[in-house]
């Protein structure tokens, strides 16, 4: 029997996929009145322990039990109706209902009136959660489709206050929020913490990682591998435990190489329905170009609009040649590459196979004779990404979908360095995958750069702009209202005065 | 890399490449086992097997067109109306001129633009494929009934008997078949088809144009529909309007009967078709043959549809999908 501090118990807990394991006789147990961090690579089986709590999905093996009773929750509604809410790390609203509607998903009933549903009454109650809360971006009755996916996050965070979890399970929500999004969210972690709940914390990100949470518990290939208190914390300690070798403390740029003067991607005074307003901006060959900005500057658009699919209204993109990218598939033809920051929904077919996701990219390269596709090279094309690239998987022929988010990731940029593009546009590349996968990642950018391609780095993190860029442009109302170069070593406060 | 435990080996077998491919064909075998028991071996005769490939032809050509088009995740309604719009076209065109070479090249190219305005419509008016294509179908079969009336047209029958005899069937089949494995699994017409029907977003993000590739599916559809079209003439001898009435509805099932999703994407494939036509014809004659009433018949059809597309839904999310 569990002891009044101790709210959740979790013991031996087994979960296999097939032929995975994706944990491994995991045991741990929650107090009341902490924040505790879940840390470790992708597919260390963070997510996996967190939504078998949450009802998402049963344990293969184990026990756990809640409040000092045996729990084993059929749903994420039944987990959300007895005190644990999860914030999922991937989408959990729908667009083309209202937040109200979104908030009280799966429990309109409290609103029925005969047989039908009081809508003016959900409304008011979630506009009055929303006031309670202190969200003044959008409105109970506001289309959710219309707010952009940091608000979105938002919604997501007060549905799962309004049942007042006893555990709150934050996974991976961070990395979908700007800085503003992030207070908030750590507002709502603290005052759990006040009112004598538990918050159970998964996040990439080290520093707030040891900045919120009381204890650190360390998942390695589904396996504990142990457990900090707050004086224990040491990053590069941390990340051993995480990877399990050592990795440097920093994974960034540490030279000032510079670029070469040749412009090959142009845009000229680009005006878009929303968002830019005659952007000006020019990419060199083996320049890493930094974009940053508040979350609403306009900066996601610029990726679009420069890769053909954001619909140019007045100005234009061209590439040296002088030529106009007007899709996709002109940009691609002038070896350009485009990674959505939505990568799951934009850049990957998840229910596709890894070697159909990489394979996408290079069927007039791997030509046989005419439109006949060398099965021989398509599969060379393949295997080279998944080695290189250090891919996670049971086997190239499995679904995307089976892949945690870091490898996901690498199935992308394998894609398109597989295409071998001159011109990557990245848009929050670095998105919710971790240490070990980031570090590979910038390793992979300074290569490219050395090899003379031209990147053009979209990023909400400012230390990756720092790091990595030799150029930083930062975004206003959907212009460049700044420019700052690697020499003048920017700081973080100087980058948010800027943008601010 | 995670961990390996020792899996359960008949998890590992259901859940193998080979057996997600071999499935359709163990359910046509298990099928035809069960329907000769119950029937005394009157369904495995040879002048019954012979029965069931005659009439399977028609829905295989036509369903392996379609697959192009369910490969993409769309589904189009039209198929059939297509077909015997085209076969009564193709008929009045040999009727006035008397020329095989140019009913046979009409028919394909009936097939072709009746098939193409769907896609365009589709497109250009930025309408799903199946509401463009159930409008579609609808007008067609009212076209062939204000051509016919209460009437039929017919080939002369030595020419159909000759045209049979000859290996028309087989031939035409055989060749559209080919055609169609080396464009859906050899080039990248199927790769991107099949991409589209993934995620048609990260598709057009990736160059893969999904109107280009829409007309193109639409196209192969259109031939197919032509083909099949031929072949039921050179069976039947005339054209009705009572004529392949479920031939769609046919199509769609044989295409789930045969292991494609109705969602299409990674999990299609261009033989469910013939495979598929086998399965529903076998189903048809076997019901049939233990004298089940033909509404009988169409409910367990509609039944058997419904749970196919159901557990396509519920099929397990890390099962491979098959090269090529």
């Amino acid at each position: 029997m569990a002891d009044q501090k101790t709210i959740l118990e979790v013991l031996h807990m087994d979960k296999n996929f097939g032929v995975t394991v994706a944990l491994n006789d995991v045991s741990f147990s929650l107090e009341r009145g902490h924040v505790y961090g879940l840390i470790g690579e992708n597919g260390s089986g963070k997510s996996t322990v967190s939504s078998i709590i949450a009802g998402m999905q049963p344990a293969t093996k184990g026990e756990m039990t809640y409040k000092g009773e045996p729990w084993k929750p059929s749903s994420m509604l039944e987990a959300q109706e007895h005190g644990i809410g999860m914030i999922v790390q991937e989408a959990g609203t729908i667009p083309n209902i209202t937040v109200a509607e979104n908030i009280f998903l799966g429990h309109e009933k409290m609103f029925k009136m005969g047989p039908f549903i009081n809508r003016r009454k959900l409304t008011a109650k979630a506009q009055e959660l929303l006031d309670e809360l202190g969200i003044k971006e959008f409105k109970a009755s506001d289309r959710t489709g219309r707010l952009d996916m940091q608000m979105r996050k938002i919604i997501e965070i007060a549905k799962c206050m309004y049942w007042k979890p006893e555990i709150l399970i934050v996974d991976e929500t961070s990395t979908a929020l700007s800085l503003e999004g992030r207070q908030f969210l750590y507002k709502v972690m603290d005052k759990q913490r006040e009112e004598n709940k538990t918050v159970m914390f998964i996040s990439h990100d080290l520093d707030e990682m040891m900045e919120h949470c009381d204890k650190l518990t360390v998942l390695r290939d589904g396996v504990i591998i142990g457990t900090l208190d707050q004086s224990e914390y040491e990053p590069n300690r941390i990340r051993k435990m995480m990877v399990g070798r050592e990795l440097k403390g920093d994974y960034y740029r540490s030279d000032y190489e510079g670029y070469s003067d040749e412009v090959v991607l142009k845009a000229t005074d680009v005006t878009t329905l929303q968002d830019l307003l005659c952007l000006n901006l020019e990419l060199h060959k083996g320049e890493i170009l930094g974009m940053g900005g508040l979350s609403e500057c306009g900066m996601h658009t610029v990726g679009k609009a420069l890769f053909g699919i954001e619909k140019v209204l007045d100005g234009d993109v061209k590439t040296a040649d002088g030529t106009v990218i007007k899709s996709p598939r002109v940009a691609i033809d002038h070896k350009m590459a485009y990674v959505s920051k939505n990568r799951d929904t934009e850049s990957l077919g998840l229910s596709g196979t890894i070697a159909e996701n990489i394979a996408s990219t290079g069927y007039k390269l791997n030509r046989l004779f005419a439109n006949i596709i060398s099965f021989g090279k398509e599969k060379r094309y393949v295997d080279k990404q998944i080695a290189e690239l250090q891919i996670k998987c049971a086997g190239k022929n499995y679904m995307v979908n089976t892949l945690s988010g870091g490898n996901k990731q690498k199935v992308v940029f394998g894609k398109w360095v597989a295409s071998d593009a001159e011109i990557l546009i990245l848009d929050c590349p670095t998105r919710g995958i971790d240490v070990g996968v980031k570090a590979s990642m910038y390793k992979l950018f300074t290569e490219m750069k050395k090899a003379g391609k031209a990147i053009l780095l979209i990023s909400e993190e400012l230390q990756e702009l720092i790091g990595m860029c030799d150029r930083i442009l930062i975004m206003k109302d959907g212009q460049v209202t700044r420019e700052v170069f690697r020499q003048e070593n920017p700081t973080e406060s100087s980058l948010i005065d800027y943008m601010i | 890399m995670k961990n390996k435990k020792k899996a359960n080996p008949i998890k590992k077998i259901l859940e193998s490449r080979l057996f997600s491919q071999l499935m359709p064909v163990g359910l046509l075998l298990i099928l035809v086992g069960v329907f000769a028991i119950a029937t005394n071996g009157r369904l495995v005769t040879g002048t019954s097997l012979k029965i069931i490939v005659n009439q399977a032809l028609v829905v295989a050509i036509v369903s392996t067109g379609g697959a192009f088009i369910f490969a993409s995740g769309n589904v189009s309604l039209s198929l059939g109306a297509t077909t015997v719009l085209t076969a009564t076209l193709s008929v009045m065109i040999y009727n006035a001129t008397g020329s095989l070479v140019l009913m046979m090249v009409s028919a394909v190219l009936i097939g072709v633009v009746l098939m193409a305005t769907s896609a365009l419509l589709s497109t250009a008016l930025g309408v799903r494929v199946m509401y463009v294509t159930i409008v579609m179908m609808t007008m067609f079969s009212a076209l062939q009934q204000a051509i016919l009336g209460g009437s039929t047209v017919a080939i002369p029958t030595a020419l159909s008997q000759s045209l049979e005899k000859g290996g028309f069937m087989y031939i035409a089949f055989g060749v559209f078949f080919l055609i169609c494995v080396v464009l859906f699994h050899f080039t990248d017409i199927g790769r991107s088809l099949r991409f589209i029907g993934t995620n048609n977003l990260c598709a057009e993000q990736t160059g893969i144009s999904k109107k280009k590739y829409l007309l193109i599916a639409f196209i192969i559809a259109g031939v197919g529909c032509g083909i099949g079209a031929l072949v039921a003439v050179v069976r039947g001898g005339s054209v009705g309007t009572n004529t392949l009435t479920s031939l769609n509805m046919d199509c769609m099932l044989a295409l789930v009967l045969g292991g494609m999703s109705i969602f299409g994407g990674s999990k299609s494939y261009v033989y469910s078709g013939v495979i598929g036509a086998l399965t529903v014809i076998v189903l048809n004659q076997g019901l049939t043959m233990l004298q089940v009433d033909s509404t009988i018949i169409q409910a367990i059809r509609g039944v058997a549809f419904l749970a196919l597309v159901t557990l396509s839904q519920v099929r397990p999310k890390g099962l491979p999908a098959p090269e090529g």
